[in-house]
């Protein structure tokens, strides 16, 4: 008898799970239930919606054979009867359930800005409505310089328009950076025309009677331009799971195999509540990488395997801004005497290396991102680095540092 | 399903494998023109100083590969046949997350042109990879594991009785 396996969601998390389930379970049969208005689609690249430098085409994905997709959402669980309700008023069995409900963006505590009504960027329509306001000569200010507030300022600026990007914190990209790295990313971003401003505190937001957006700050000044996005971060959509009564915390809680606190359902994404493996704290959402990995490991749990999952990082990011390469990886600003950091400034990059005792526990790189795997590797599998540690930032260091090998005899030719 | 396999003790270090793996990817696909073209063909396949020999690294085209896994852009896909993992380069957005993820470090970047990941995709128009082809030592052999395993457990035999 084949199982009926439902999960919730199709980002990430949800569609690397069913890829996964179909690849283990052959006569699996899968539902996706997604409230997107758009089939399945690469999440990371709706900026490029904005642009219009990409066709739409190549944000979807191609369609999963052997997956029934509903359109709609769910509204509740009923884990007594191993059901989902939709919002159309249907019910759907399942025998495993995976929620993979993903995040949304957040809002800050600013008075006013909710009735200003700001734009985000999530979802695939999210990405269209900006698109829908953007006229050349027009101006923007987008509230927050983590990586989707700077991505969108980026995509915003080709269209035209004078894009000031607002941070509360002292540096853009401000979790996944140091104070170096950002520097030469705010050059970067600076050159392309970008106004940063940055350790901002908005007090007020306000919709202007010519429908322009400002915002205030604290020390007086005001910005104000034709839309307004926000990018502060998102939180985890886990309504669902805490309805029905499945221990959430600042996520769904799920233990080593991903399965939540109700049986038969499991979570993965950005739902769940992650935790640093290297500093035990927990990770705010919104991790492409990590969410994909996680779906895989919660289908193969699912379909009767036992794969323990390896632990997540906090930092696990790869991004390419108007040209300038960074990737950044584990603990890349320690704090406190455990530590030992190895910078190079070789050929204008910015590599730094961060060594807790023996182990590589941080990467981060600026302008040259070769090797960088081997180096996410090495803080992934905590490799004893201290006989390569003086010499991971040549230029030469790579995977061959750690092949040992012999060939013990000569083969015969084949 | 053939690998390709690298015979450390027969690697000399010359770096033909390089050569000839940025020529094939070529468009002229000639040594003497590939050296001027733009973008300037890229070799997917790095000769490193290892521990004391020279170690050529190459794509492994892992079973549970993570940058295929990790691809934001569906630009990475497995070919069935060949099972290599290849790359439609026209929805590469180089973003670098496969980069990142290459436990081996062997996905590399295009940054003249448009700026795009390169990785091995097994030479899919040629009967054996250029890089196979191009080694003056034979270290590198495109073959079936059981096929290089015997060829071992022959030799060792041979080695062993003599």
């Amino acid at each position: 008898m084949s199982v009926h396996y439902v999960i919730i969601g199709n980002g990430a998390a949800g569609t690397s799970a069913a890829t996964r389930i179909a690849e283990l379970d052959s006569s699996a049969q899968i539902t996706i239930v997604a409230d997107e208005t758009h089939p399945a689609y690469f999440r990371p690249l709706i900026p490029f919606l904005i642009e219009g430098s990409h066709s739409p085409d190549n944000l979807l994905r191609a369609p999963l054979a052997s997956t029934v997709t509903s359109s709609g959402s769910a509204v509740a669980l009923q884990p007594s009867t191993q059901a989902v309700e939709l919002a159309d008023g249907r019910r759907l069995p399942y025998d495993r359930l995976l929620l993979a409900t993903g995040a949304s963006p957040y809002l800050p505590p600013i008075s006013g800005l909710a009735s200003a009504d700001p734009f985000v960027l999530r979802r695939w329509d999210d990405a269209e409505a900006i698109r829908r306001v953007c006229r050349p000569g027009g101006s923007a200010l987008v509230l927050g310089a983590g990586r989707v507030g700077v991505k969108c300022a980026l995509a915003l600026r080709p269209l035209g328009l004078q894009v000031t990007v607002i941070e509360a914190l002292s540096r853009l990209i401000p979790l996944q950076l140091d104070d170096e790295a950002s520097a030469i990313v705010q050059r970067a971003v600076v050159a392309q025309g970008i106004a940063v401003a940055l350790s901002c505190t908005v007090t007020r937001a306000v919709r202007e009677r010519d429908n322009s957006r400002t915002l205030v700050l604290e020390d007086g000044r005001r910005f104000t331009a034709d839309l307004l996005v926000v990018a502060a971060g998102v939180r985890p959509n886990a309504q669902l799971a805490l309805a029905a009564g499945i221990q959430v915390r600042s996520g769904i809680v799920v233990d080593d195999y991903l399965r939540t606190s109700i049986p038969n359902v499991y979570a993965a994404g950005d739902v769940v509540e992650a935790v640093d493996v290297l500093t035990g704290r927990s990770i705010p959402g919104g991790n492409w990488t990590q969410a994909v990995a996680m779906g895989q490991c919660a289908a193969a749990n699912m379909v009767g395997g036992s794969v323990e999952y390896p632990g997540a990082l906090a930092v696990l990011n790869a991004l390419d801004l108007a040209g300038l390469p960074v990737i950044s990886v584990g603990i890349v600003e320690p704090r406190g005497d455990d530590y030992a950091v190895a910078v190079s400034r070789a050929g204008g990059a910015y590599r730094k290396l961060v060594f807790r005792q023996e182990r590589l526990v941080g990467a981060l790189l600026v302008g040259n991102v070769d090797c960088a795997g081997v180096y996410t590797a090495m803080i992934r599998n905590r490799t004893d680095a201290s006989h390569l540690a003086p010499r991971m930032l040549d230029p030469d260091f790579g995977y061959g540092r750690f092949l040992h090998l012999k060939t013990p005899e000569p083969v015969a030719c084949i | 399903m053939k690998d390709i396999f690298v015979r450390l003790d027969r690697c000399v270090g010359c770096r033909t494998c390089e050569l000839e793996c940025a020529t094939a990817h070529s468009s002229s696909l000639s040594l003497y023109s590939a050296i001027s073209e733009t973008p300037r063909p890229r070799r997917r396949l790095f000769v490193e100083s290892g521990v004391g020999q020279p170690v050529p690294v190459l794509c492994r085209q892992c079973a549970d590969a993570a940058c295929l896994s990790s691809c934001i852009g569906g630009a990475l896909y497995r070919d069935p046949l060949s099972s290599a993992v290849r790359q439609r380069v026209e929805r590469c957005v180089g973003c670098w997350t496969c980069v990142m993820v290459c436990p081996y470090g062997v996905v590399g970047r295009q940054i003249d042109g448009r700026r795009v990941a390169v990785k091995c995709d097994r030479c899919p128009d040629r009967v054996s990879p250029a890089c196979v082809d191009a080694c003056p030592t034979r270290a590198l052999v495109y073959v079936e594991a059981e096929e290089l395993s015997a060829g071992r457990r022959r030799d060792i035999a041979i080695t062993a009785k003599g």
